[in-house]
C-alpha cells in the first residue's frame, strides 16, 4: 500500500519539477519497475578511497558508501528522511521516552564467507539481541576510540563505562534472543534517528576479535554484499550475499546484483569520460562543465533532489568586527545567493534563508531570511559604526568551486562597502585555524548525520558545543540555548517543531553565519540501471539491495 | 670503483638522515592534526585526545624521531595513521606500478629524444631539423595533463583503441607512459642536438669522415657516444623524479602509484607514510645519482673512478 504522505511527496515533487520548467527533473526514484533481473556487477567511479570499512570508524562519505552495503543498522532512513524498520522489525518507546524496546527480525545472518570463499569466524550464524549488546559495548568502549560513540552518550551508564567505573554499558540489554532494550539516562528525542547512523551497525564479535584493529580491512556484516577484495587507492570489490535477509515483493531473494565494484577516479573529467565510454554504471560527481550535457544525454537516469545539508560561512562572534550583530546582518544582505547558484552552480542548490534545509523536520518555509540588498548592508554597517565599510578575510578550504563562489562574493560585497580578502588553505589546516580562533570568517558545509534539526541547531550553534564538537562560531544566545536544549528532551513532535522554528528564527536574526545555500544530491546512472532510489540523505547513503541492471 | 661506490654510499647516510629530520620538523609545524582528521568533521575532545595518544602524537618529537630511525634499521617504518597498515607494505604495493611507469617512460624518452636529436643535428637547418625543433619546443611547453587529456580523447574516446584508464594491464599503461615521456624526450632531443652539433664539428669526426667511414659509424659510433653524457644525467634525474610519483599523470589516468599515495598521505596528515615515502625518495635520488656517475666512464674514458688519478 502506498502511504498517503509518500504519495503526496511524489505529487509535490512532480509539480515542483514541472513548475521549475525542466522536463522530467528533478527525479528522486526509479522504483515501481517490474521485478528485477539477476546478475551483473554495478561499477561506480568514486572520488576518494574509503578510510575504514569498520562502521565504528567510518565517518567520511567514501567509507559510508561501502559500509551501507556491508552492514545493517537497527533502523533505516527512507528516501524521504523518515525512520523505518531495518534489522529491528518494530519498536516501542516508553511513555517517558527513556526506554526503547526493539523487536528484532528473526533469521538475519552474518556473512558466512568473505574475500572469496574464506569462511568467516562467525560461520554465518544468526544475529541475536546479544550481538547488539556486544556491539554497543564495543562501540562505546574507550579503547575502540570510535569518534562517533558520543552520539549515544545519553544511553544509561555511558559515562560510568567510559570512565572505567562499570564493566559494561548498563543501558543496553537483551531481554531474549529477539528483544533488545536500550535505556537512556535522559530523554533525547532524536535518539531513534541517531541509530540509523552507520556507526551503529551490528558486528560479529568473533570476526571483530579475530581481526582486531584490522577489522576495517576485513569487514564482515549482515548487508546485501560481502567484502571481496580491496586494492588500496584503486579498487574495492563486493560480492553478493547469498544469505541476505531481505527478499523482493514476490519473495525472490535479494540482492539482484552479483556484486559491486568501486573504483577510485580522482579526476572528475575522467569520471565523466569513462562513464560515457560505458565503463561505469554510475559516477560519484558530475562536474559543473558537464552538467547540462548530462541532463540532455541521460534525462531519465540523472537523479537530483534537495539534500539535508547547508553551505555557509561561519563568523567568530567574539572577534571584531563580527562581534557586532549588525555587521553580521550586513554581510548577509551583501550577497546575491540565487545569482551565484545560477551563475556558478548551474542552479544545483537552493538559496539558504536559514540554517535548516528543505525536507528536514522543522524546516520553516515562511522564514524571511536575508535578501540581496547592498544599500541595506551599507546602512547596517553605518549603524554599527563602520560608515567607511569593513575589511575582512575569508578562509576557505582549497577547492575550485569554493574559490569561484568566494570570488563572486568578493565582487558583490564591494558594493556594500565590504572589502573581502580571500585566503585558501587545506581542509585540515582550516579546521586548526578555526579551532585556534585564527580564522574568524570561514567556509563550512554541513550534511546531517541524522535527520533531525538537533543535528543542525544544537550541534552547530548551541554554546555547549564550542570547538570540535561543532560550534566553531562560538555563538551563544541563552534563549537559543534554552530552546535547543529543551527540544532535545521534548517528545511531542509539534512542540519540538515550534521550538526549533523559534530557535532558528533567533539564529537567523543573530546571524552567526553567512547563510549561503542548501545542497542538492545527485546520482548519474546508466539508463539500464533500475530500482535505484536517491536518498535525501545524500547519494553516499544509498543501499543497493534492490538495484538491478536491465541489459 | 668499488671504494668510490662505498664512499659515495657512506656520504649518503647523513643526507638521508638530514632529509628525514627536515620532514619531521615540517610535519610537526604544518597545521592540521592527524587525530582531528581521523575523528571527522566533529568529535568530542576526549576521543581526539585518545586518538592522539594511540598514534603516539603526544610523545616528544625527538622520541618519535629516534624511534623512527630504530625502525628504519629493522625495515619497520611504522603503521599508517589512516588504516593501521604497515608503511612498508603500503609503499611496496604502490611501488611496482610507479617503477613500471618510470622505467618505461624514461626508456621511451631516451630512445625518442636521442633519435630526434640525432636527426636534427645531422640534418641541421633542413626541414627535418626545423620540424624536430618545433616538436621539442611543443613537448617542453605543453603541460602533461593537457597532453594526457588529448591522448585520452583521441585513443579512448574517438578511436576506441584503448578501453579506458586505470591499472588494468600493459594496454592501460601506453598512454600514461607516452604522456610522461614527452617532456623528457623533448628535453633530451634538444640536449642531444646541441651536443651532437658540437661534437660533429670537432677534428676527430672530420678525421673519421676523411677515413671514409660510413655515415652511420661516424654519427652513432663516434659522435653520439660523446654527446651522451648530459643525456644520461638528465635521464637519471628524470627517472628518479618519476619514482617519486607523477602525481598529475597518476591522477588523470587513475593509476594507484606512489604519487597519489603521497598526495593522500599529505591530505590525511598520515605522517608515517609521508616519512616512509620521503625516505624512499631520498634513497632513489642517491642511487640514481650514483648510477649516473658510475656510467660516465662508459661514454667518456677520460673519466675514471678510484684509479691512480685522472687522465685529463
Amino acid at each position: 500500500m502506498v502511504k498517503k504522505p509518500f504519495l503526496f511527496a511524489i505529487i509535490t515533487f512532480v509539480l515542483v519539477g514541472m513548475l521549475a520548467g525542466c522536463a522530467g527533473a528533478p527525479v528522486g526514484t526509479s522504483k515501481g519497475q517490474a521485478e528485477g533481473k539477476y546478475g551483473g556487477t554495478f561499477r561506480i567511479a568514486i572520488t576518494e578511497s574509503p578510510k575504514s570499512l569498520n562502521p565504528v570508524h567510518a565517518n567520511d562519505t567514501s567509507s559510508m558508501r561501502v559500509v551501507y552495503q556491508l552492514f545493517d543498522t537497527l533502523v533505516g532512513i527512507d528516501s524521504e528522511g523518515k525512520v523505518v524498520p531495518n534489522l529491528a522489525e518494530s519498536w516501542d518507546i516508553s511513555e517517558d521516552g527513556l526506554v526503547y524496546t526493539f523487536k528484532l527480525k528473526e533469521g538475519v545472518k552474518f556473512h558466512a564467507t568473505t574475500e572469496g570463499e574464506v569462511e568467516t569466524a562467525n560461520g554465518g550464524r544468526e544475529v541475536t539481541a546479544e550481538d547488539w549488546v556486544w556491539t554497543f559495548n564495543y562501540i562505546t568502549d574507550p579503547d575502540t576510540n570510535s569518534a562517533r560513540a558520543y552520539f549515544i552518550d545519553m544511553v544509561k551508564g555511558y559515562d560510568d563505562y567510559r570512565e572505567g567505573k562499570a564493566d559494561t554499558l548498563a543501558g543496553v540489554t537483551a531481554k531474549d534472543d529477539y528483544i533488545l532494550q536500550i535505556e537512556l539516562g535522559h530523554n533525547f528525542a532524536p535518539f531513534i534517528s541517531v541509530l540509523a547512523y552507520n556507526t551503529f551497525s551490528v558486528l560479529p564479535r568473533e570476526d571483530v576479535e579475530k581481526w582486531g584493529q584490522d577489522f576495517g580491512l576485513h569487514p564482515v556484516g549482515t548487508g546485501p554484499f560481502k567484502f571481496s577484495e580491496w586494492t588500496q587507492g584503486d579498487k574495492l570489490v563486493l560480492s553478493r550475499n547469498e544469505n541476505y535477509w531481505r527478499s523482493d515483493s514476490s519473495g525472490n531473494s535479494l540482492p539482484y546484483l552479483d556484486g559491486m565494484e568501486l573504483k577510485v577516479i580522482n579526476d572528475l573529467t575522467m569520471q565523466w569520460t569513462e562513464f560515457n565510454l560505458g565503463n561505469f554504471e554510475a559516477i560519484e560527481v558530475v562536474d559543473d562543465p558537464y552538467y547540462h550535457e548530462a541532463l540532455e544525454k541521460y534525462p531519465d537516469s540523472f537523479f537530483r533532489r534537495p539534500m539535508m545539508g547547508t553551505y555557509f560561512y561561519g563568523m567568530n562572534v567574539t572577534a571584531k568586527p563580527f562581534d557586532n550583530k549588525k555587521v553580521r546582518q550586513a554581510i548577509n544582505y551583501a550577497i546575491d545567493r540565487q545569482g551565484i547558484i545560477d551563475l556558478l552552480r548551474n542552479g544545483r542548490a537552493t538559496p539558504a534563508k536559514g540554517v535548516l534545509p528543505p525536507g528536514m523536520f522543522g524546516y520553516n518555509p515562511d522564514l524571511e531570511g536575508y535578501t540581496y540588498d547592498p544599500a541595506k548592508a551599507k546602512q547596517l554597517l553605518a549603524e554599527a559604526e563602520y560608515p567607511n565599510g569593513i575589511s575582512i578575510t575569508l578562509q576557505y578550504n582549497t577547492d575550485d568551486i569554493h574559490k569561484r563562489i568566494a570570488e563572486a562574493f568578493q565582487q558583490q560585497m564591494k558594493e556594500a562597502g565590504i572589502k573581502l580578502e580571500l585566503k585558501h588553505m587545506e581542509g585540515a589546516a582550516l579546521f586548526e585555524a578555526m579551532e585556534k580562533g585564527e580564522a574568524t570568517f570561514f567556509r563550512l558545509g554541513w550534511v546531517v548525520d541524522y535527520p533531525d534539526p538537533d543535528n543542525f541547531l544544537y550541534v552547530l550553534l548551541n554554546s555547549a558545543n564550542f570547538g570540535p564538537l561543532g560550534n566553531f562560531t562560538l555563538y551563544r544566545n541563552p534563549e537559543f540555548d534554552r530552546l535547543t536544549n529543551e527540544a532535545r528532551l521534548e517528545t511531542d513532535p509539534e512542540e519540538r517543531r515550534r521550538m526549533y522554528q523559534e530557535a532558528e528564527r533567533i539564529a537567523v536574526e543573530d546571524a552567526p553565519w553567512l547563510f549561503v545555500y542548501h545542497y542538492t544530491t545527485e546520482q548519474l546512472l546508466q539508463p539500464y540501471v533500475k530500482g535505484y532510489t536517491l536518498p535525501s540523505f545524500g547519494e553516499h547513503t544509498a543501499r543497493f539491495y534492490d538495484v538491478w541492471l536491465d541489459k | 670503483m668499488v671504494i668510490y661506490t662505498i664512499k659515495r654510499l657512506l656520504a649518503a647516510v647523513p643526507v638521508v638522515i638530514g632529509v628525514i629530520a627536515v620532514v619531521f620538523i615540517l610535519t610537526s609545524i604544518v597545521p592540521g592534526d592527524p587525530a582531528r582528521i581521523i575523528a571527522g568533521k566533529t568529535a568530542d575532545p576526549e576521543t581526539i585526545q585518545r586518538i592522539r595518544e594511540e598514534l603516539g602524537l603526544d610523545r616528544p618529537l625527538w622520541e618519535q624521531f629516534t624511534d623512527f630511525f630504530k625502525g628504519v634499521l629493522t625495515f619497520d617504518l611504522g603503521r599508517s595513521y589512516r588504516n593501521n597498515r604497515p608503511v612498508t607494505q603500503v609503499i611496496m604495493e604502490r611501488l611496482p606500478l610507479t617503477a613500471k611507469l618510470a622505467v618505461s617512460s624514461t626508456a621511451l624518452a631516451v630512445v625518442a629524444g636521442v633519435s630526434l636529436g640525432v636527426v636534427s643535428a645531422v640534418k641541421k637547418d633542413f626541414m627535418l631539423d626545423h620540424g624536430g625543433r618545433v616538436l621539442a619546443l611543443l613537448g617542453i611547453s605543453a603541460p602533461s595533463f593537457w597532453i594526457g587529456l588529448m591522448l585520452i580523447l583521441l585513443f579512448c574516446v574517438k578511436l576506441r583503441w584503448i578501453p579506458g584508464t586505470g591499472d588494468g594491464g600493459w594496454m592501460y599503461l601506453v598512454l600514461p607512459v607516452i604522456t610522461l615521456a614527452i617532456r623528457p624526450a623533448a628535453f633530451i632531443a634538444r640536449l642531444t642536438r646541441s651536443g651532437m652539433l658540437e661534437v660533429l664539428g670537432q677534428d676527430y669526426i672530420r678525421t673519421a669522415w676523411a677515413k671514409g667511414l660510413p655515415g652511420r659509424a661516424v654519427v652513432l659510433g663516434h659522435a653520439l657516444k660523446n654527446a651522451m653524457i648530459p643525456v644520461v644525467t638528465v635521464a637519471g634525474t628524470c627517472m628518479a623524479e618519476m619514482m617519486g610519483g607523477a602525481i598529475v599523470v597518476e591522477k588523470l589516468f587513475s593509476l594507484p602509484g606512489i604519487g597519489r599515495l603521497g598526495l593522500e598521505a599529505i591530505l590525511a596528515r598520515d605522517f608515517p607514510v609521508i616519512r616512509g615515502q620521503v625516505l624512499l625518495l631520498a634513497l632513489v635520488f642517491v642511487a640514481a645519482n650514483l648510477l649516473v656517475d658510475l656510467t660516465y666512464p662508459l661514454f667518456d674514458p677520460r673519466i675514471k673512478y678510484g684509479g691512480k688519478g685522472r687522465h685529463e
